[in-house]
This record gives structure tokens, C-alpha cells and sequence, in this order.
């Protein structure tokens, strides 16, 4: 028949494809391959998918980052026990039509309005965890029984997690809720309990957790609402479809076929066919151009209701990238945003409440023409009443797209007048996006900013407070002095923008941002002057490092809070007097700066004769190269009479060990992370690390990577 | 042209890919906790663990946290391993689950975010974009660049495939086909400027 077939016309892409996979029986293939010496169309199919194989292969991939290793030693060292799930069974069950399974339950059930639906593909196979509930509809509580001879078996608890849909909404994401119950061993392997789902719920799905995280796939079960004659819900239909999407399960053509028996006539629910072909490529260059036409159609449509969810499904698309980005037409997008926008219009006057909900939908398409559509919309949003918190945020974010400074301000009062506690939401989005402004930004943009560290600096919490809670102030702090240091660095006061950077640090809660003094202490070379500010910076550097290696990294051993301060304390004094002082710093001749964006900066340089001492921290390899950095330096510091050792906290592999082979160069290393760690509660270790920096420091930014910055200290060693 | 079955004759590996076979021994001693055992077999095969975590989950990010968890778990796991295959496609094989893993708690936790790479930045989408393989890879749906990372870049079969991902295998053939199809719009011909 195939062969019959082909003598007519191409054979499919897919029989092409399975031909290239060696996956045709000979008969077949050879049929194939007889029209394949007639066809050069085909022949080239069939030799990209071969040669894509070859090149898919001769991939290399990125390259782990350099702290993995340490990283896996440390917390090995540290006790850190992980279960790897190595099981052979399915992760998920093959999607089976739901009706078909859910049919005898429906009978069982029909003169209630919902009814559960199993999804137990494999579960009733001997050795396979099972779950069972009673069936109610849902608001009402029901009992729940896990067995389980598998990884659950030996645990003291187990959870029953269910995430449940109300209304189908595209933006799926964003519109479950998590309801979850603790079950009780109730002998060996079997485990009991009971939970309610809320009224509302027209499609949940069920897993069962143990307490380290892991999840039973054999407990994975579905909740679909129904209406009086069995049949589902719209909403339950489309959101169990379109959560099989997204968790990657091929909806079943079958549910799909019911989808569009049942509820053919709703646009939504073509949509999420739609949602469905591009989801799992289905939809080739003809059904495209149909969906497409389609979509222009519902979007310029009378029918405000689908210009919303085609709004929705081609802001998706785009932004995952569904197929071919490319493949959404200009015009389409457009046409969908045109009509969105009169959507917003007819809306706005009667649903005020839905305004802000409408208009971040429609956002995206309306992007396409951000000044006129923009206006309108937030026009509307002022005029129809109160927005969605979303709403300010799309709002303060196209605002910061369009570099208005105005603008900006305008939403940033809108924002704070409706949510005081929004400050640290605010500069969330202005630190995200406040590159975009070009040129000096307006003046009462600066005094906007100035105002947020205020009023945020009024809400500090209370020194009792929990630590994490003053770790999280303080992280939106040192936000906003770093929004106001990016500022002030535009409008040409590098020394307010230094200060100001510098009051970041100084309330930084962790590690993360010290790695941005790094940065700062290379702005504060350029100056003569910047060497007081650079020797603060050290100082706050120092801080932050200790604090964090104290109270975030050996959280295995906590100690109190005053030892910490004790030990910070001590420290500092001991740096003070001898490392961070401006005497000690302040070069004798001029500052060296060789290049800001190329190989280093070096104050100070080392005499010959001297050794200079690299510390190589692994951390702050992101780029991978630091290695290769060294070895420049090595041979440079080679040719000036100067030896160089190198300490490293990575594994010894052949490139370090290489490394230490030229010419001058030695040097040790440290991959027991949690010695190293454990040596940070000895002061007087502190000492052996940070005299690593008593003369001069040397820092490396990557020329590419904006992000790389490889820190290496730099000593002269005495005698 | 004659196409005999090509899984047949894909080099499951060649010697820059396949990093060498630890000595049983050294098993043994990252089993018992030994570090510098742990340090050695992740030298010789975590960076081929990585680039199959980051090629299944198109993050670097996450896949150094797949490969994290699965070398911290490692001497535990090894308890399951056999030795009746090689050491290293069992490696792979648990570094490609707990990356599915980690993509499926990813998909779950996946919100509106608010990403400005996706926002037209005021001019047209191009209207047919070309560009390298290894974009248009991590481009692909989850679902989809999956299948074609297991087939065409580690050599699984279809049946495994669909142990792993749940789907059938007539399901993972599909999957392969379309991710083809897909990258086959994206990617610029060989030797294409």
C-alpha cells in the first residue's frame, strides 16, 4: 500500500524521519528508498535529518562552572545527604483519554454534579504505589489512602499535594492554587488522611511528596468536574488539557476530538488547539497560516471576548517561542493588539475590576505600538477605576522601556500611593530595567529614588526581627542605593554614585553583592583620589565576606550572633590596623591602571625579587578562564624577576597542574571546603587569608563577559 | 541512497566523548565517602553530565544544579548501580532523569514572568530567523528538545525514552519527527552564511 501510495506523491515527513532512524521494516525502507533515488526533495530531507544528527553530536555545550566541584566536596564534607531518584518507572502515565477511564466512575456517580477521573495507567500493576479517594464533589472533605511499597515506604510522613484549576484561564501559570493535606502511616507502606478541595475547583491534579521533596508518580490522579450528564466541564476539559501541555504529556487525540464535540463552538477552545499544535509542533506551514488567519480573524473580530485569549495565546507563543517565532506574522500581532485595545474599551466602562486583568493580558500585543496603544490603555485604567498590582507593574515596566522619565515617576507614585509595601517591588523593576534610560536621567528621578530609600529606610525592621526577614530589607535597600548609584554614575557624579554604591555594599546582606565591589574598586582607581574610597570598599568587603562565610555558608553550625559580631569585630580591628589603612595602600608612585576593560589593574606594582601570591577562588571563575588568566600573568610576572605562587581552592586537574610546571611558579591548593570553611572560625587563620592583600590588589574582568569577574589577590611576600 | 538502520551505527561514543571507565575500586571508595574518589569521577565525567543537563534543560543555571545534586547523591545512588552496563551511561542516565526532573518542578513553578528578551522592541519579528543549532535547541518546546537530546545526541532508543518520559514510544518517534521538522526551519543550511 505504501508502495502504491508513493508512486504518487512524497511519503510524509514522518516516514522520512523514521527512515533516517533506521526505524522502517526492509520492505518499507526500500520502497522509501526507491522513490528517494527519484526525488532530490526528499533525499535532502532524509540527509539534514542525518547530517542534524552529526551536528547535534559534535556539539560541544558549555563547560560546568569552576565551583561545581568545590561546591559538590564542600557540601559532601559538610553531611549534605541528596536521593537520587534512579527508578525505572514512568514519571508521568501515558495520557490515556480521560472519559474512558473516567466513564464507569461517571455511572457510578451520576446523580452528583462532579465526579473523579483516574489517571492510574500501570497502577494497579502488583508493586506500584496506589492512591484512593473518596468521590465528592469538591468543597466537601474527602478521605485519601496512599499505599506504597516503593521510595515512600520506610518514611514517617507523606503529603498529598493537589493543584487545583478554577476557571480556565490561557495564562495558565499563574491560576492554580496548591492545596495539600499531611497523610499518617497507617502500617507498612500504606499511608491515610483527608483533605477538601476548594468549591471552585473544576480540574486538580494530585501527587503524593515525601518529606526531602521527592513525589510518587504512581500517585499522580486528576479531579474532573462535571456536568449533570457526566460529560466535563468546559473548564475541566480545557484545563486538563492544557496542564498535559505544559507538563509535557501528549493530550490525547481522543480528549481533543471531545474538546471540539463538546465545545467546538467556544473560542477559547480552539485556542487551546492552537495552544496544543504549537505546543507539540503539530502545526506545519498550512495549519499555521489557518491558525493564523483565525487568530487575525478573532482579533479583529466583534467578539471582544476571544481578542483577550488570542491576545493571551500569541503573547505566549512569543514569548516561549513556540515553533518559529518568526512565524507569527507582524501584522497579525497587530491586528490582535488593535483589537485588544477596542476589548480594553468595551470592558473598561462596565467591568472596572477586570481593567488592570485586561490589560496586562493585552499588554504584549499592544506593545507592538507602545506610544498611542499605552496611552489609551492606562487613560482607561485611570478612568475606570482600581488596577491589578500586575497592572503597575507592566505599567512602571513599559514606562521604563520607553526611558520616560516622567513617566517612570508618574507609575512609581501610582504604584507606592495604592501599596505602600510595594517600595521593594519598585525597585525590583527599576534595578531590572533602569539601563534602559539613555543619557542623564531627570533630575526628579533621582529626588523619586532618593524618596524610595527613605521610605523603605523607615521600614527597616526591628533589630529583633527574624534575621531572614532583616536580610530581605536589607537586599532591597542595597537595591535601591545601587539604582540611585547606576543614576547618579549617568548624570556624571562618579563620586556621589561611588558613595552611594558603597552605602549598598554596606547593606548588603550577603556575598552577592560584594562581588559588585569588584566593580566599584575599578571605577575608584581611575581617580587619584578614589584610593580612600577603594580602601572603604575593601573594608566593606571584608565584612561582607566574613559575615558571609560565617552565616551563610556554615549554616550546618550556626554560631550565636554575638560570636559572629565578636569574630567580625576582632577581625576588622586586625585588618584595619594592618591591611585596609590608606598608608598601607596608598601607592608610593603613580597608580598603574594598564586598561579598565582588558587585563588589570594593579596598584602598586610588586619589586623585583618579590613573589607575588594569587588566590584563585573558584567562585568567581564564572567565565572559566581564570586559569588561563593566570598563566599570563605568570609569564608576565616571569619576565619582571618575580615569582608567583599560586593558592587555589579547586581540584588539582592537569590544566592547574600546568599551570605550576612554568617556569617560576609554584603552588598548593585547598579543595576540602569545609576545612577551609571551619578555618574562618579562627581569627587567627583570618589573618592567613586576608594578608593576601596587604599591599595591592589585582583584579580581572573578562573582555567579553560583562558578568565574569575574576578576583585574584595580590601580595608581596616579605621576606 | 540506502539507509540501513542508522541507531546501529552511531558511535555510542568516541574518545573525546566518552570520558574512560572508573576502576571499580574507585566506585568502591566514592561509595565509602572517599572525596577525592568523588573529585576524580566527577573530573572524568561531570562535565559530559553537565552538557546533557544543560542541552535537556536549555539552562546553565540548572543544569549546574542537576549536576550538583547528582554528584552529591552520588555515593548513595551508587548502591543501584549493578555494573551491568558501563559506569558512564548510567551516569547519563540518572543525570538526564534528575534533569526531567528538575524540568518538570521548573515547568510547574513556571509563572508570567515578566522577561523583556520576549517583548518586541518595536520593530517586526523577522519574518524567518535563522540561527545556529545550538539556539535553535534550547528554542525547542521541553518536550520536544528532550526526545531529540536522548535520540540523536546520547543514542537512547525510542523505548527507553518513553520509560523515562512516560510516553509511549510510537510518541517519542512523533516527538523526534516534529523536533526534526522544527529545527529543521530554524537552523541555516550547512555552509549557509
Amino acid at each position: 500500500m505504501l508502495k502504491t501510495f508513493l508512486r504518487r506523491q512524497h511519503p510524509s515527513y514522518d516516514i522520512l524521519s523514521l527512515l533516517a532512524d533506521g526505524e522502517l521494516s526492509a520492505s518499507e525502507a526500500m520502497t522509501v528508498n526507491a522513490h528517494l533515488a527519484e526525488c532530490r526533495d526528499c533525499r535532502e530531507e532524509v540527509d539534514f535529518m542525518v547530517d542534524l544528527r552529526g551536528r547535534l553530536q559534535a556539539l560541544t555545550g558549555p563547560a560546568p562552572p569552576r565551583s561545581t566541584l568545590p561546591d559538590i566536596l564542600g557540601a559532601r564534607a559538610m553531611g549534605e545527604r541528596r536521593i537520587l531518584d534512579v527508578s525505572d518507572e514512568p514519571r508521568h502515565e501515558p495520557t490515556r483519554a480521560f472519559w474512558r477511564t473516567a466513564a464507569p466512575v461517571a455511572a457510578m456517580v451520576s446523580l452528583v454534579a462532579v465526579s473523579f477521573a483516574m489517571f492510574a495507567a500501570g497502577s494497579a500493576e502488583a508493586g506500584l504505589s496506589s492512591l484512593e479517594f473518596d468521590i465528592v464533589p469538591a468543597g466537601q472533605p474527602f478521605g485519601v489512602e496512599f499505599k506504597t511499597p516503593g521510595l515512600l515506604a520506610g518514611s514517617s510522613r507523606a503529603t498529598v499535594v493537589a493543584e487545583t484549576y478554577g476557571r480556565y484561564d490561557p495564562h495558565f501559570g499563574a491560576a492554580s492554587r496548591r492545596v495539600e493535606a499531611a497523610l499518617t502511616p497507617r502500617g507498612a507502606g500504606t499511608f491515610t488522611g483527608s483533605m477538601a478541595l476548594p468549591s471552585t475547583t473544576t480540574f486538580a491534579r494530585f501527587t503524593i511528596e515525601s518529606p526531602d521533596g521527592r513525589s510518587d508518580p504512581a500517585g499522580r490522579k486528576s479531579y474532573v468536574a462535571r456536568r449533570a450528564d457526566g460529560q466535563p466541564t468546559f473548564d475541566a476539559l480545557a484545563n486538563l488539557l492544557q496542564y498535559q501541555a505544559e507538563a509535557g504529556e501528549v493530550p490525547s487525540a481522543d480528549d481533543i476530538a471531545l474538546l471540539t464535540r463538546l465545545y467546538g463552538d467556544n473560542p477559547y477552545a480552539w485556542l487551546l488547539r492552537h495552544y496544543i499544535d504549537l505546543e507539540f509542533g503539530r502545526a506545519d506551514a498550512d495549519t499555521n497560516a489557518e491558525h493564523y488567519r483565525r487568530l487575525a480573524e478573532f482579533g479583529a473580530g466583534v467578539d471582544s471576548a476571544s481578542a483577550e485569549v488570542a491576545g493571551g495565546i500569541v503573547a505566549y507563543a512569543m514569548r516561549l517561542g513556540w515553533g518559529n517565532p518568526g512565524e507569527i506574522p507582524p501584522p497579525v500581532v497587530a491586528k490582535v493588539g488593535q483589537a485588544a485595545l477596542d476589548r480594553l474599551r468595551t470592558v473598561a466602562p462596565s467591568h472596572p475590576e477586570l481593567v488592570g486583568a485586561e490589560a496586562l493580558r493585552l499588554l504584549p500585543p499592544l506593545l507592538g505600538d507602545p506610544p498611542a496603544a499605552l496611552r489609551e490603555a492606562e487613560d482607561l485604567w485611570l478612568r475606570h477605576g482600581q488596577g491589578t498590582i500586575e497592572f503597575y507593574q507592566w505599567s512602571l515596566h513599559a514606562a521604563l522601556l520607553s526611558g520616560d522619565g516622567q513617566a517612570i515617576i508618574r507609575w512609581i507614585d501610582r504604584w507606592t500611593a495604592a501599596d505602600a509595601g510595594a517600595i521593594e517591588e519598585v525597585g525590583d523593576w527599576l534595578a531590572g530595567s533602569i539601563e534602559q534610560i539613555e543619557g542623564p536621567p531627570p533630575e526628579p528621578l533621582l529626588d523619586k529614588v532618593r524618596w524610595l530609600i527613605d521610605e523603605y529606610g523607615r521600614m527597616a525592621p526591628m533589630a529583633a526581627s527574624p534575621a531572614r526577614e532583616r536580610s530581605e530589607w536589607a537586599g532591597g535597600y542595597a537595591q535601591l542605593f545601587d539604582v540611585l548609584g547606576t543614576l547618579l554614575e549617568r548624570s556624571g557624579r562618579l563620586h556621589a554614585a561611588y558613595e552611594t554604591r558603597l552605602q549598598a555594599v554596606a547593606n548588603a546582606p550577603t556575598a552577592a553583592r560584594y562581588e559588585r565591589l569588584g566593580d566599584i574598586a575599578i571605577e575608584l582607581a581611575q581617580p587619584r583620589e578614589g584610593v580612600g574610597f577603594y580602601a572603604r570598599a575593601r573594608e566593606l568587603w571584608f565584612d561582607a565576606s566574613v559575615r558571609d562565610r560565617l552565616e551563610n555558608k556554615i549554616r550546618a553550625q550556626p554560631l550565636p550572633p554575638a560570636s559572629v559580631e565578636a569574630i567580625v569585630a576582632e577581625a576588622r580591628a586586625e585588618v584595619r590596623a594592618n591591611v585596609f589603612s590608606e598608608d598601607a595602600i596608598r601607592p608610593s608612585g603613580p597608580v598603574e591602571v594598564r586598561s579598565l576593560s582588558g587585563p588589570m589593574i594593579e596598584f602598586a606594582p610588586a619589586p623585583e625579587g618579590s613573589t607575588i601570591v594569587y588566590f584563585f577562588e573558584s567562585a568567581y571563575d564564572t567565565t572559566g578562564d581564570g586559569l588561563s588568566v593566570l598563566a599570563e600573568r605568570c609569564e608576565a610576572a616571569s619576565a619582571r624577576g618575580i615569582s608567583v605562587r599560586v593558592v587555589a581552592d579547586r581540584h588539582p586537574d592537569r590544566e592547574f597542574l600546568q599551570l605550576l610546571d612554568r617556569p617560576g611558579c609554584s603552588g598548593s591548593w585547598v579543595i576540602d571546603g569545609s576545612r577551609r570553611l571551619r578555618r574562618v572560625y579562627d581569627a587567627p587563620m583570618l589573618r592567613q587569608w586576608l594578608v593576601l592583600d596587604p599591599t595591592g590588589v589585582l583584579f580581572y574582568r573578562g573582555g567579553s563577559a560583562e558578568e565574569a569577574l575574576v578576583r585574584a589577590s595580590l601580595v608581596s611576600e616579605r621576606g | 541512497m540506502r539507509l540501513e538502520h542508522a541507531g546501529d551505527q552511531w558511535p555510542k561514543d568516541d574518545g573525546d566523548r566518552l570520558p574512560a571507565e572508573p576502576a571499580p575500586r574507585t566506585l568502591d571508595r566514592v561509595a565509602g565517602g572517599d572525596l577525592a574518589a568523588l573529585a576524580e569521577v566527577y573530573e572524568s565525567h561531570g562535565a559530559r553530565a553537565y552538557r546533557l543537563a544543560f542541552q535537556i534543560t536549555g539552562s546553565r543555571s540548572d543544569a549546574q544544579d542537576v549536576v550538583q545534586d547528582l554528584f552529591i547523591a552520588l555515593p548513595e545512588a551508587l548502591a543501584t548501580f549493578r555494573g551491568e552496563g558501563s559506569f558512564g551511561a548510567w551516569l547519563r542516565s540518572c543525570a538526564a532523569r534528575q534533569a526531567l526532573v528538575h524540568l518538570r518542578t521548573r515547568r510547574r513553578r513556571r509563572e508570567i514572568d515578566l522577561d523583556p528578551d520576549w517583548l518586541p522592541a518595536g520593530s517586526p519579528v523577522p519574518a524567518l530567523e535563522r540561527i545556529d543549532l545550538e539556539t535553535a535547541l534550547a528554542r525547542l518546546p521541553d518536550s520536544l528538545r528532550v526526545v531529540v537530546v536522548f535520540r540523536d545526541i546520547e543514542g537512547f532508543s525510542h523505548d527507553e525514552i518513553a520509560a523515562m518520559l512516560g510516553i509511549s514510544a510510537a510518541a517519542s518517534r512523533m516527538r523526534l519527527m516534529r523536533a526534526r521538522k522544527q529545527l529543521r526551519n530554524l537552523i541555516a543550511p550547512p555552509g549557509a552564511p
